[in-house]
């Protein structure tokens, strides 16, 4: 009834794969990211792969974390430009989704997003208090994130 | 010798969350409703949003607060007054424009069971027109 040395291995193969099986269906990373009144607290560069973003409120106003994927060429300055202009940002975004949060509340969503290596996205936040109040991403709620090459 | 192994055998194979294998869920965006199923399960989900119409579409995600009823929620929306007393929570959305047939991001939810979740688009064709959501884009999600 002993388990000779090829029966520990079978164990441990078996175990091996139980533990990497595991690991692969833990699903991706998480992000997170917080938002204050008026800038966001969080990673500036991530690994490239399956990446969920979270986003906590932790201002006194709304907000939104609003993820875009800058298209190829197009630096996160030239972004920034754009929306402090009110410019189109047709050419500047590829994709993007957004968390929106308001104050006094929580979003237990997430924005899955599989991170293409040596990319580059921005978070940002257009909200703004009222008519004719300055958007918060003019205020500073703006931030680049590289992905980081394979 | 064999009746050791198949505790191993169960962990390698069962031993792990099953429950934490997302449903994938598409919702397609067409000019102007939302294509899904009516009921998804709960759990882990990932909504994935297509479009597949010919303006410029948004699709919101929340889930609304527990005792408020989905025709409380829809006649909010269509009378344009706020709806974040109804909600449970912030909401995500996503964006589709005409000729981007698929989006790279996905919204990551659990769905909660017996809670309804509204999709809905804020959008209008131009200024004096009617946001999508009065047009059709308003769609209800049971979970079961």
């Amino acid at each position: 009834m002993r388990a000779g040395p090829c029966g520990l291995r079978s164990w441990g193969a078996l175990l091996l794969v139980g533990v990497i099986g595991c690991r692969v269906s833990a699903g991706p990373r998480e992000a997170s990211y917080v938002g204050r009144d008026f800038a966001f607290r969080g990673p500036d560069t991530l690994p490239p792969g399956p990446t969920v973003f979270r986003f906590k409120n932790a201002g006194t106003l709304d907000h939104e974390l609003g993820l875009a994927l800058l298209r190829p060429g197009v630096t996160a300055a030239q972004a920034f430009a754009a929306e402090r202009d009110g410019a189109s940002v047709d050419s500047i975004y590829e994709a993007d989704g957004l968390l929106y949060t308001p104050f006094g509340t929580e979003v237990d969503m997430g924005l899955t997003v599989d991170l293409q290596p040596g990319r580059s996205y921005v978070l940002i936040c257009t909200l703004e208090d009222g008519p004719k109040q300055t958007p918060h991403v003019k205020l500073g709620m703006f931030k680049g994130l590289v992905v980081r090459p394979r | 010798m064999k009746a050791r192994f198949w505790p191993v055998l169960a962990f390698a194979v069962f031993g792990c969350d099953r429950a934490a294998v997302p449903n994938d869920v598409e919702v397609v965006a067409s000019d102007y409703a939302f294509a899904v199923a009516d009921t998804l399960p709960a759990g882990p989900a990932r909504i994935h949003y297509r479009h597949a119409g010919a303006v410029l579409h948004e699709m919101i995600l929340g889930r609304l607060r527990e005792g408020v009823r989905p025709a409380e929620f829809a006649d909010s929306l269509a009378h344009g007054r706020k709806v974040r007393a109804l909600l449970d929570g912030g909401t995500a959305v996503l964006f589709g424009a005409p000729g981007q047939s698929s989006f790279p991001v996905s919204i990551g939810v659990t769905l909660v069971r017996s809670r309804h979740y509204a999709l809905w688009c804020q959008f209008t064709d131009g200024p004096d027109k009617a946001r999508h959501m009065t047009m059709g884009m308003f769609k209800m999600l049971d979970v079961r």
